[in-house]
């Protein structure tokens, strides 16, 4: 189970999604996803192994790298990415019911075509369109969440070369240098940008669902 | 076989669940199994390598992990995910053994057999009726059991799910008392107490899953007992038609809902 399987797992909610949310399901695998898995756990792969201090105290680089790095952010991205790509799933979920529903229908002796069932793409409406945003909304909390917690976390987007460690078992004050900083902040600064732009991409779509079911309204009131 | 094949296997298993029991599979396969993988292992990864002791006497930080983590955590998961995940299986043989009693019936040529080809009897999905009921319940009974089980060894062995800093270690051959530092202590917290949590979710899945089933079990025996005086015939016939139908629908259902092949 890895990032494959949940691009087949989320391949399938695309069908129902409108155009703005397949550019926002392809970033976020091509830029993001595929970013993380090829180049960024590389660069952050030795970031304990070089993490070195200028002590010969046992145990102090340990605890400084503790201190200074409560969370990789590898980690955090890789969760963020999950969480971000679930609230699709809600939507998964609400077609599977909409089309069990129809079968029951079925059942119970109404005419409905087997077939359009099967192939059927159902359009963002009703209770659908209440999923959908919802769904959109949840996305847009988990990136702002996780970039607020990257900025709480690491006192902004910027990897320092030096840190100064004085923890317990560290004598008196211990100079520790990061391995790779600059590396590490570029491509920090990238996966930023390139959230905002998802966030972008998912408030405008949130816009175009709003705005759509507006005209719609006013639609049948003239 | 990895987590992979797993994955496989439990995707045909998915087709006779509740709606409850996909949620299930769902939220174990993401949330579990993938952080797993994409996360947690490589927490864990140098767990050993940057396990550090106050110490130059040779042996003794070997001796002293050992002592401090007979079994690793990721281990604990891998195990726990597997045996939560094979109760399933019991599922999985039961509707297999069923399939095959109808397809025996369909060869001898059977006159009460309502199947046109092999082809339908492959794809049909079995409701969660009579002895169904009893084998599905029993194995969402027996992954809770594991679920606890797991869930109780991991915080007896490790007194809590807090990962400590620092150890004091006095097993032989280290002198005296020696200062061992854990490797990434806090990031080994947060995912272990995200593991907990996650594992928590699912225990409700499962007793939420099986008040369901007792529910709908308790009100079929109400329902049949009034409609008791009705043909039986007329039933299987519709039933028949609904398996018919449900074949032709739920492989659509079932690519939309997670995408697992059957």
């Amino acid at each position: 189970m890895d990032w494959g399987t949940l691009q087949g797992v989320l391949g399938g909610v695309n069908k129902h999604s409108t155009s703005i949310g397949k550019i926002w399901l392809t970033v976020l695998f091509i830029f993001r996803i595929m970013i993380l898995v090829v180049a960024a756990e590389r660069v952050w792969g030795d970031e304990q192994q070089d993490f070195v201090c200028n002590t010969l105290q046992p145990g102090c680089k340990n605890v400084c790298y503790d201190h200074f790095f409560p969370i990789s952010h590898i980690r955090l991205w890789a969760l963020q990415l999950i969480f971000v790509s679930t609230p699709a799933l809600l939507v998964a979920m609400h077609v599977a019911y909409t089309r069990h529903e129809k079968k029951r229908r079925f059942r119970n002796g109404e005419k409905i075509d087997i077939e359009e069932l099967k192939n059927q793409r159902l359009h963002i409406r009703g209770p659908l369109w209440w999923t959908y945003t919802s769904s959109i909304f949840f996305r847009i909390i988990f990136e702002a969440v996780f970039m607020y917690v990257f900025y709480y976390m690491y006192d902004g987007f910027q990897m320092p070369r030096l840190v100064k460690c004085d923890a317990w078992p560290c004598p008196n004050t211990v100079d520790c240098f990061v391995s790779r900083p600059t590396e590490k902040t570029t491509f920090t600064i990238f996966m930023l940008a390139v959230s905002g732009i998802c966030m972008m991409l998912n408030l405008a779509e949130l816009c175009y669902l709003v705005i759509k079911v507006c005209t719609k309204e006013s639609g049948k009131a003239t | 076989m990895d987590w992979g094949a797993l994955h496989t296997i439990l995707g045909g298993v998915n087709k006779h669940s509740t709606s409850i029991g996909k949620i299930w599979l769902t939220v174990l396969f993401i949330f579990r199994i993938m952080i797993l993988v994409v996360a947690a292992e490589r927490v864990w990864g140098d767990e050993q390598d940057d396990f550090v002791c106050n110490t130059l006497q040779p042996g003794c930080r070997n001796v002293c992990y050992d002592h401090f983590f007979p079994i690793s955590h990721i281990r604990l998961w891998a195990l726990q995910l597997i045996f939560v995940s094979t109760p399933a299986l019991l599922v999985a043989m039961h509707v297999a053994y069923r399939r095959h009693e109808k397809k025996r019936q369909f060869r001898k040529g059977d006159q009460k057999c309502e199947f046109k080809d092999i082809e339908e009897i492959r794809k049909q999905r079995f409701r969660i009726e009579g002895s169904l009921w009893w084998t599905y319940t029993s194995s969402i009974f027996f992954r809770l059991v594991f679920e606890a089980v797991f869930m109780y060894a991991f915080y007896f062995m490790y007194d809590g799910f807090r990962m400590p800093r620092l150890m004091k270690c006095n097993a032989w051959p280290c002198p005296n008392t020696v200062d061992c530092f854990v490797s990434r202590p806090t990031e080994k917290t947060v995912f272990t107490i995200f593991m907990i949590a996650v594992s928590s979710i699912c225990i409700l899945l499962n007793v939420a899953e099986l008040c369901y089933l007792l529910a709908k079990f308790f009100l079929r025996r109400s329902k049949n007992a009034g409609n008791s005086k009705q043909q039986p015939n007329n039933e299987n016939k519709e039933e028949t038609k609904q398996n018919e139908m449900n074949e032709l629908i739920s492989d659509s259902c079932q690519n939309t809902v997670i995408g697992f092949t059957s």
